[in-house]
C-alpha cells in the first residue's frame, strides 16, 4: 500500500511538489548561467532568493506531506483505517525522496553535465550530495514534521529548536571563545557528522516512536534529547576530531619527517595589521623542514601558552590559517603565526619572561597536478577544476581565474601568470582554504565558485611584475592543485622570550592583507 | 464483541487533571445495536476513541473483536466501521478520490454497495470534501464505513448537528444496511436512539450507571401518578428506586425505576396513605434519561 498511499499524497501535493522541483531546476540553470566567473550581480541576487525559497520551500513541502496523515491528535481519518503504520510511514519517506531528492538529484546531476562532466562522475557527485541532504536535513526535517499535528505547529516548534540552537551557540562562542574545541575548519565536517549521526539517531528513535507508538510526548522529550546531543556536538574536543582526522588520513605517516621550529633570525614582522582595538596581535616567525617537493602545508590550529618560570602555563591565543609551499626539494619555508592576544592578557604577559609553547595541529598537502589556460580569455576543461575560464578584471590589474568543479574547488592552489616565449613567471599566488577534509561532499548548498585573481599590475606603481599587461596575449595561467596527505601535530618551543619582542616593527595604516579567494 | 473492563482514562496531570473516564465496565453483545448514552462531558467520546484506538486508557483495558485495543491492527481495522462528527478527512479530495483511496485497504470492500450507498445519500462525487456541509460530511463518513461489511459499526454522536431530513436519509440508509452487524452509538439525542438501539448503557461524568436491554429498560421504568384523597405532600420516606418525585394538587408524581405490575399498589400504599387511584405510563428513553440525570446530579442515582 506504499505507492497507493504516495499517489493520494502526490495527489494532494503536486502543485507544492512542482513548485519546489522548479525551484531546485531552477537555482541550478542559475547557476550554470552564473559560469566560473561571478560578474552579473543580479543573476546572483537570483540565485540567493532561489536558494532561500528552496531551503525554505523544502521544509514546507516535508511538513506538508507529513502532516497529510499527521500522528498527533485524535481526529485524523487514518486512524481508523487498517493502514499498516510502516506502509505509511515508507508512503511518506518516498514522497520525500521522490518530491525533494528527485529533483534534487536531477539538478546536480543537469548541472554536472552542463559543465562538461562525465554522467558517470555527475550522478555520482548528486548521489553524495543527495545522501548527505537526505540524512543531515531531509530525515530529521521529517522526524520533526511528524511531531506537530500543522504548519502552525511546526513553524512554531521550528522557531523554539532555532532560538535553542542560537543561544547554545552564542554561549558556545562566549564561554569557550573557541578553546580546545573544533569551530570552523577544515575539520568542521566532524562535529557536523558527529550532528547529524545524532540527528539522524534522534530522527530514527522520533519516527518509530511516532509511527509505530504514537506517543507525541515521548517522541518530543527524544527530539529534545537528541538537539541537545547535537548541540553538544559543538563542544566536541579539538584532540579528538584531529585524532580522527589523522586515522582517516589518505597517507598516514607521509609527513614524518616534517619539522617545525621558531626561526629568530627572522626578525620581527615588519608591519603591525588587522587590529581590532581590543586586542594586541603578536607575530611568531615560525620555519618548517623536511617538506616533500611539491608540497603544501597549512597549520590548521595553533594553540599557544607561555609558561613562566614557576612553570605555571597561561594561554595565550589560538590560531589557524599559517600556509606554507614548498616547490622544489630544497629551501625550508617560513611563516609568521598572526596571534591575537586580547588587550588586557597582553599588558599582563607583555614583559613576562617565559616559555612560549605553540601547540600545532597541521595538514601536508602535496601537488595533484598542474593545469595551464591562456590568460587572456582562455577557456579550458580540467577533470577536477571542471570548467575554467580566464578574464581581466575591471581594473586591469589582473587576471581572474574561475572553474566550476564538479564538487569542491582542491583545498589549496598555486596559479602563476607565465609568459610562454620567454619563460618569465610572475610571483605565484598560493592559497590554502582549508575547506573541508572531508571524505564525502558535505554541502547542502551548492555555491557558485570562487574566483582567483592573479595580478600582472600594481595600480600604485610600487610592484613591478616581469609578465605585465601587454605579455597577457602570449601568457599563460597555470594552476596547480594540492591534495591532503597527511595530518599531523608538532610543538615548538621558544626558550625565554617576551611577547612584546613578536609584536610588529611598526604599525601600517591598512585593512587586512588581500585575500587570493573572493568571491 | 466489546468488552469493557475498569476502563480510567485521565487527560492531564496534577491537580488540573480530569478523569473523563472512571473505572467503567461493559459489554456489548453480538449483534446488538448498543447506545452509550449520556450529557456532554459523559465519557462517550473519549470510551469510544479508546476502543478504537485512537487514545490509550490510563487504566483498565477493552477488547474489541477479541483483541486488546491497544493492539488493533489493520486485520481488525478492516472490520470496523466508524463514524464521528469528530472526524477530519483529507478535504482536499473528492468524495470519489476518497473512496478510491479506501477502497483497497479493505479486502471486503463491496463497489455495488458503494455505488449504491452514494447514490441513496446522494453524495456528490466530484465535490472536494472540504465543500461538503457538515450533513454531507457526516453522510460520507457513514458511505466510507459500511461498503466493506463491517463486522462491526462504531457511530459516535452520528446525528449531532444534522437537521431532521439530513437525520432521517441517514438512519434510513443506516437501517438498511445494517444487516447483523454490531452496533455502538454513542448520542444523547434520544429520540433517534429509541427504537434503534436493542442494548443502552447510561454514562454520567465517566462512570456507568447502568447498562440494559432497551426491552429490560422499558419494562422497568413507568411514570407513575397517585392520585390521593388529600393534598399531595413528598412523602419523608422515599424508597431508592422511587426518582424525580414532585406533586400537583392531589397528584404524586415519580419515576419507578423497578416497575413489577403485581406488587406496585402495595409498594405506594406503604409509603403514602390515602391512595384513590394509581395510574402508570411507559416512558420514552429520553424521559427515562431525564429522570436519570436529574437523580444523578442530584446524588440520587
Amino acid at each position: 500500500m506504499i505507492w497507493h498511499i504516495f499517489r493520494k499524497d502526490w495527489k494532494l501535493q503536486w502543485k507544492f511538489a512542482a513548485m519546489i522541483a522548479l525551484l531546485q531546476f531552477a537555482t541550478a540553470a542559475v547557476l550554470i548561467k552564473l559560469g566560473p566567473i561571478v560578474d552579473n550581480p543580479s543573476l546572483q541576487t537570483l540565485w540567493q532568493l532561489l536558494t532561500l525559497a528552496t531551503m525554505v520551500g523544502i521544509p514546507f513541502l516535508i511538513a506538508a506531506v507529513v502532516h497529510q496523515d499527521a500522528i498527533p491528535g485524535a481526529r485524523q481519518d487514518w486512524l481508523i483505517r487498517p493502514i499498516r503504520r510502516s506502509d505509511l510511514l515508507l508512503a511518506k519517506f518516498l514522497f520525500v525522496l521522490l518530491a525533494v531528492h528527485g529533483p534534487m538529484l536531477l539538478a546536480d546531476l543537469i548541472r554536472g553535465l552542463a559543465g562538461g562532466f562525465s554522467i558517470r562522475s555527475s550522478l555520482a557527485a548528486a548521489v553524495s550530495r543527495g545522501l548527505f541532504v537526505l540524512l543531515s536535513f531531509s530525515v530529521p526535517l521529517f522526524a520533526f514534521a511528524s511531531l506537530t499535528k500543522n504548519a502552525m505547529e511546526a513553524i512554531a516548534g521550528a522557531l523554539i529548536v532555532f532560538l535553542s540552537f542560537a543561544g547554545f551557540e552564542m554561549l558556545v562562542d562566549q564561554t569557550l571563545a573557541g578553546r580546545m574545541v573544533v569551530g570552523s575548519g577544515g575539520l568542521s565536517w566532524i562535529d557536523g557528522a558527529a550532528m547529524t549521526l545524532a540527528g539522524l539517531a534522534g530522527a530514527a528513535a522520533v519516527l518509530s516512536v511516532q509511527y509505530f507508538r504514537r506517543r507525541t510526548i515521548l517522541a518530543r522529550g527524544l527530539a529534545a534529547g537528541a538537539a541537545l546531543l547535537a548541540m553538544l556536538c559543538l563542544f566536541l574536543p579539538w584532540n579528538l576530531a584531529f585524532a580522527i582526522q589523522q586515522r582517516i588520513s589518505p597517507n598516514p605517516g607521509a609527513a614524518s619527517a616534517v619539522a617545525a621550529y621558531f626561526d629568530p633570525e627572522m626578525g620581527r614582522f615588519p608591519f603591525y595589521r588587522g587590529s581590532n582595538g581590543d586586542s594586541v596581535n603578536v607575530y611568531l616567525p615560525l620555519r618548517f623542514g623536511n617538506l616533500p617537493a611539491d608540497s603544501a602545508l597549512i597549520s590548521d590550529r595553533a594553540e599557544i601558552w607561555l609558561r613562566d618560570a614557576s612553570g605555571a602555563s597561561t594561554r595565550v591565543g589560538s590560531r589557524s590559517g599559517v600556509s606554507v609551499r614548498q616547490e622544489t626539494g630544497v629551501g625550508k619555508p617560513a611563516a609568521y603565526l598572526q596571534v591575537n592576544v586580547p588587550d588586557d592578557l597582553y599588558q599582563r604577559l607583555q614583559d613576562q619572561l617565559g616559555q612560549l609553547e605553540i601547540d600545532l595541529s597541521l595538514t601536508l598537502f602535496r601537488s595533484a597536478g598542474s593545469h595551464a589556460i591562456p590568460a587572456l580569455n582562455g577557456r579550458a576543461r580540467f577533470p577536477e577544476l571542471g570548467g575554467c575560464v580566464t578574464r581581466i578584471n575591471a581594473a586591469e590589474t589582473a587576471v581572474r581565474v574561475g572553474c566550476v568543479p564538479l564538487e569542491e574547488m582542491p583545498a589549496c592552489a598555486g596559479l602563476r601568470l607565465e609568459h610562454i616565449p620567454s619563460g618569465q613567471v610572475n610571483p605565484p599566488q598560493f592559497q590554502c582554504q582549508a575547506g573541508s577534509y572531508a571524505p564525502y561532499f558535505d554541502a547542502l548548498l551548492v555555491t557558485p565558485p570562487p574566483t582567483r585573481n592573479v595580478p600582472f599590475r600594481d595600480l600604485s606603481g610600487l610592484a613591478k611584475f616581469p609578465v605585465d599587461g601587454s605579455q597577457l596575449d602570449q601568457s599563460q595561467i597555470v594552476i596547480e592543485t594540492y591534495k591532503e596527505v597527511d595530518h599531523f601535530q608538532r610543538t615548538v618551543v621558544i626558550p625565554s622570550t617576551r611577547l612584546k619582542d613578536w609584536t610588529a616593527e611598526r604599525a601600517r595604516q591598512v585593512g587586512p592583507p588581500p585575500r587570493a579567494f573572493d568571491r | 464483541m466489546i468488552q469493557v473492563e475498569n476502563l480510567w482514562k485521565r487527560f492531564g496531570r496534577g491537580l488540573g487533571g480530569n478523569d473523563a473516564l472512571r473505572g467503567l465496565s461493559f459489554k456489548v453483545p453480538d449483534g446488538s445495536a448498543y447506545a452509550l448514552i449520556g450529557a456532554n462531558g459523559a465519557g462517550k467520546t473519549t470510551t469510544i476513541k479508546v476502543l478504537m484506538n485512537i487514545i490509550e486508557p490510563t487504566r483498565g483495558s477493552a477488547t474489541v473483536l477479541g483483541v486488546d485495543s491497544r493492539r488493533l491492527s489493520p486485520r481488525e481495522l478492516a472490520q470496523i466501521g466508524y463514524v464521528s462528527e469528530n472526524q477530519d478527512m483529507p478535504g482536499a479530495l473528492t468524495v470519489a478520490e476518497y473512496l478510491d483511496y479506501l477502497r483497497p485497504f479493505y479486502p471486503t470492500w463491496d463497489r455495488e454497495r458503494e455505488a449504491s450507498i452514494r447514490r441513496q445519500l446522494r453524495l456528490p462525487p466530484l465535490r472536494k470534501i472540504r465543500d461538503l456541509s457538515h450533513g454531507m460530511r457526516m453522510k460520507m463518513s457513514l458511505a466510507c464505513a459500511l461498503p466493506f461489511r463491517p463486522k462491526l459499526l462504531v457511530l459516535d454522536e452520528p446525528f449531532s448537528g444534522l437537521d431532521p431530513l439530513v437525520r432521517d436519509e441517514f438512519m434510513e440508509e443506516l437501517l438498511t444496511q445494517a444487516g447483523d452487524m454490531t452496533v455502538l452509538i454513542s448520542s444523547h439525542e434520544l429520540g433517534e436512539i429509541d427504537g434503534v438501539a436493542t442494548h443502552v448503557a447510561f454514562l454520567d461524568e465517566g462512570r456507568l450507571l447502568f447498562e440494559e436491554s432497551m426491552g429490560d429498560l422499558n419494562a422497568r421504568f413507568r411514570e407513575v401518578h397517585v392520585t390521593l384523597e388529600r393534598e399531595a405532600a413528598l412523602p419523608s420516606q422515599v424508597p431508592k428506586d422511587w426518582l424525580y418525585i414532585r406533586t400537583a394538587g392531589s397528584v404524586l408524581t415519580f419515576v419507578d425505576t423497578r416497575f413489577a405490575e403485581n406488587g406496585l399498589g402495595e409498594r405506594v400504599r406503604s409509603v403514602v396513605s390515602g391512595v384513590r387511584n394509581i395510574d402508570t405510563e411507559p416512558m420514552a428513553l429520553r424521559s427515562i434519561f431525564t429522570a436519570l440525570a436529574r437523580a444523578a446530579r442530584e446524588g440520587g442515582v
